[in-house]
């Protein structure tokens, strides 16, 4: 219990959030990783994460993946927002672009998952509100359908075309530039 | 009891509906479900009457199986609690046992307000997942009045989510990056499809994108041709907040007359970032550049706006013109104004961040008098400008292409706390004025790029009065015929302290190969945070080697020096010359480099060439 706690544990929980999963699992995370979700960030600047945060719109595996991304990319956001107070040393850049390059690579390895996790990533990353993610996800989407035909895409996500041959040269009919 | 009539009614219903079992079928229905008191949320139990059901005969089959079931968990849950109201309202606990029956044995039914639509397909295993999920709500929380819990019981959760059920944030994100043609293809893959690129609030409109290339068809076709595209698109967007609308097409007369009808549509389309990108190939030759309808921008969508572009443009400010008080980035390229309009415009952007000027021949001065106190980036480049006055004490970044240094009277800009300088500059210069120039101006800048012609051997060489207090990183760009003056590019690294990493990019003729044994001896002086060293074209000129072994010695904190032959200036580079470069490099280096200090000599034969074009013509 928070309030039981000497000071020095209340420091220590202050900097540790925990997030319950919609299975009830519980992730100890620091504050600097929570808050790259805006979700969470307004939580715990209203003070309402005392006894974990229950997102009851995640599962485990989802969260954990995207806790994952978080970790990695908090220490990122944590540099970005040194360098514009404190523009310190080129030491730093240097570092920085080394990161970056690694932070690339950590996010080209996270998005190797199926379509169901992509889109649990999505739901998550949209309700967590944490832009980057969304945006990295969101990119991955778009990929993948990129220069596909519209059978191709049908068949990568599941889509039945329900429309009848007469529809569907309708509308082949009236958006006909985009497929010159 | 009322429950299981209905439950038969159910059945009776799927009995005669023609329908597939698909899921999208299902989610396409799941608006039309009937849901009994679904505010009540973790008590309700919720189905259909009108929903296609397993049409085949095994789905009538599971379904009618699935009644029974249903009809016996209800009758143990009567039992169990005695206290049930006449509302069938099930407990939450309880309601593990009857999702899965249900589950399990008719596909369709919705439980507990919406917490799941079934799919069709695998129900099985979904079922498996339901009950997981139940056991460990019910079993860890337990108390059913948390409000979290009613939350999740009420939440849209599917079990397969497909990417029509991805929140229209999300789909918003996803069409946007998307090309426009792309996006638009979608619309032929399902009936759900067809309007959904709509919800893209960017529309990009790229004419080398939309209509090809550019070919030896006739210019007006292609444009027409763009036209009637972008007519389409707009159209379907009627109505609709657009908030990004960005045109690139080359300019021809023709289009003066819808890039007017497009601007007022951004007008009306709540339209926050307008992008007019109009440069035509040679520009040059034109006469006609596009006039901005100016009368826009006297009502509300001025003061809208949030990002400006604008390439070939004529513009005039309105009559009425009061500012964009909610501009944040302007971008102007080719533009046709007045002093004074210019002048009034950025008068009118306190809030504006990032400002972009090249190519705007003003021929006249520019004098800002409101103070840009949000700028941070400001670039002017190319620009035929007598005078220019801005007070942006904020700024961080700097870039400037003219033809010469950046100095007092010119130029008056607070420029103390830029941070990162991209200086380039077309007339040759001298060393002393350089070295007195830009530390006064730029005194924290710590990144810096510097593009000159300097010539004549600094008069108080190496003793400069003015330092870059900050400098970390110095980018140097040398092209000049006097070699000579390469050594005393040294000038540059005693007047920056702190300097931590340096490149130098040479643009010059080799041939004359250094006499490695007779290398003049700069006066000592060391540079102690030195770490890094970068010099491309090196092509073994004697002044080259003698600025190499200077450096070098005198960095004892060197840890990695980085020498490439290969002139990244110019994609005219003798192999020869690299071929020399690299090995007068390596022996005037001999015993010279410290043995911590890594020793790169980039080899010629690569399949690779990295040009880095100039930004102004040298």
């Amino acid at each position: 219990m928070a309030s039981a706690g000497s000071g020095d544990e209340k420091a220590a929980a202050a900097a540790m959030i925990t997030l319950i999963s919609s299975d009830n699992e519980k992730f100890e995370v620091t504050e600097a990783t929570a808050t790259l979700s805006q979700t969470i960030r307004h939580m715990i600047e209203d003070g309402c994460t005392d006894g974990g945060v229950p997102l009851p719109n995640v599962t485990s595996k989802i969260l954990a993946r995207v806790i994952e991304y978080c970790k990695k990319h908090a220490t990122a956001a944590a540099g970005e927002e040194g360098s514009s107070s404190s523009f310190s040393d080129a030491a730093f850049l240097e570092v920085d672009r080394a990161f970056l390059e690694e932070l690339e690579e950590f996010d080209d390895a996270f998005l190797e998952v199926d379509r169901a996790t992509l889109f649990d990533l999505i739901l998550a990353a949209n309700y967590l509100d944490i832009k980057g993610l969304l945006n990295l996800t969101c990119q991955k989407v778009a990929d993948s359908v990129k220069g596909k035909t519209p059978e191709q895409i049908r068949e990568m996500y599941n889509i039945v075309n329900d429309l009848t041959p007469e529809e569907e040269a309708e509308i082949r009919r009236e958006t006909q530039w985009a497929f010159e | 009891m009322a429950m299981v009539p209905r439950m038969r009614a159910v059945s009776a219903v799927v009995h005669e509906t023609e329908a597939d079992m698909r899921r999208r079928r299902c989610y396409r229905y799941r608006y039309r479900y009937r849901y009994e008191d679904a505010l009540a949320g973790d008590c309700v139990i919720v189905y259909s009457y009108d929903l296609p059901g397993p049409g085949i005969a095994g789905g009538l089959l599971r379904l009618g199986y699935g009644v029974g079931r249903l009809g016996d968990a209800l009758r143990r849950i009567r039992y169990a609690r005695q206290g049930l109201r006449e509302d069938e309202s099930i407990p939450l606990g309880d309601k593990v046992g009857i999702a899965v029956d249900v589950v399990v044995g008719t596909t369709h039914v919705v439980v507990g307000a919406c917490d799941f639509v079934v799919g069709a397909c695998d129900f099985t295993q979904y079922a498996r997942g339901a009950l997981a999920r139940f056991r460990g709500k019910s079993s860890s929380r337990g108390k059913r009045s948390d409000p979290c819990l009613r939350k999740r019981i009420c939440e849209k959760r599917k079990y397969d989510v497909q990417f029509e059920d991805l929140p229209e944030e999300a789909q918003c994100i996803i069409f946007s990056k998307l090309e426009l043609k792309e996006a638009v293809r979608s619309s032929v893959l399902s009936s759900k499809w067809t309007n959904m690129w709509i919800v893209g609030s960017k529309l990009r409109f790229d004419c080398t994108k939309l209509c090809g290339k550019f070919s030896s068809e006739n210019y007006c076709t292609r444009a027409l041709n763009f036209v009637e595209k972008v007519n389409r698109v707009l159209r379907l967007q009627h109505g609709k907040v657009v908030e990004t609308l960005e045109i690139k097409v080359e300019f021809y007369m023709i289009l003066a007359f819808h890039l007017d009808r497009w601007v007022r549509f951004a007008a009306t389309s709540r339209t926050k970032n307008l992008s007019l990108d109009l440069v035509p190939k040679s520009y040059g030759t034109y006469s006609d550049w596009y006039v901005f309808p100016s009368e826009v921008l006297d009502g509300e969508f001025a003061s809208r706006l949030q990002q400006i572009q604008l390439s070939f443009v004529s513009f005039k400010l309105p009559s009425q013109f009061s500012g964009f008080p909610k501009l944040k980035r302007l971008d102007l390229n080719l533009l046709r104004v007045t002093r004074m309009d210019l002048q009034d415009m950025l008068s009118g952007c306190s809030k504006l961040e990032w400002l972009s000027i090249v190519n705007c021949d003003l021929e006249d001065e520019l004098i800002v008098d409101r103070p840009l106190s949000h700028l941070q980036y400001l670039r002017i480049a190319c620009c035929k400008m007598t005078k220019i006055e801005l007070h942006a004490t904020k700024l961080k970044t700097f870039i400037y292409h003219a033809a010469q240094l950046p100095d007092f009277p010119t130029i008056t800009i607070q420029a103390q706390e830029v941070k990162d300088a991209d200086i380039a500059v077309t007339d040759s210069t001298t060393f002393e004025h350089a070295l007195t120039v830009l530390p006064k101006m730029f005194a924290r800048v710590q990144n810096l790029s510097l593009r000159a012609y300097l010539r004549e051997k600094p008069p108080a060489f190496l003793e400069n009065s003015s330092k870059f207090s900050q400098l970390k990183h110095l980018v140097l760009y040398h092209s000049d015929k006097e070699s000579d003056n390469i050594l005393y590019l040294a000038s540059f690294l005693r007047a920056a302290p702190l300097l931590e990493e340096l490149e130098i990019h040479f643009n010059i003729k080799g041939g004359s190969s250094a006499d490695t044994w007779h290398l003049r001896n700069l006066p000592k002086c060391p540079y102690k945070h030195l770490r890094s060293i970068c010099i491309t074209g090196f092509k073994g000129d004697h002044a080259q080697a003698e600025l190499l072994v200077h450096a070098v010695e005198n960095a004892p904190a060197l840890e990695v020096v980085t020498i490439d032959p290969a002139n990244k200036l110019s994609i005219y580079s003798s192999q020869v010359d690299e071929r020399l470069g690299a090995s007068i490099a390596r022996r005037c280096l001999e015993g010279k480099i410290l043995p911590k200090t890594k020793l790169h000599i980039v080899e010629i034969n690569r399949d690779e060439w990295v040009v880095i074009p100039p930004a102004v013509n040298f």
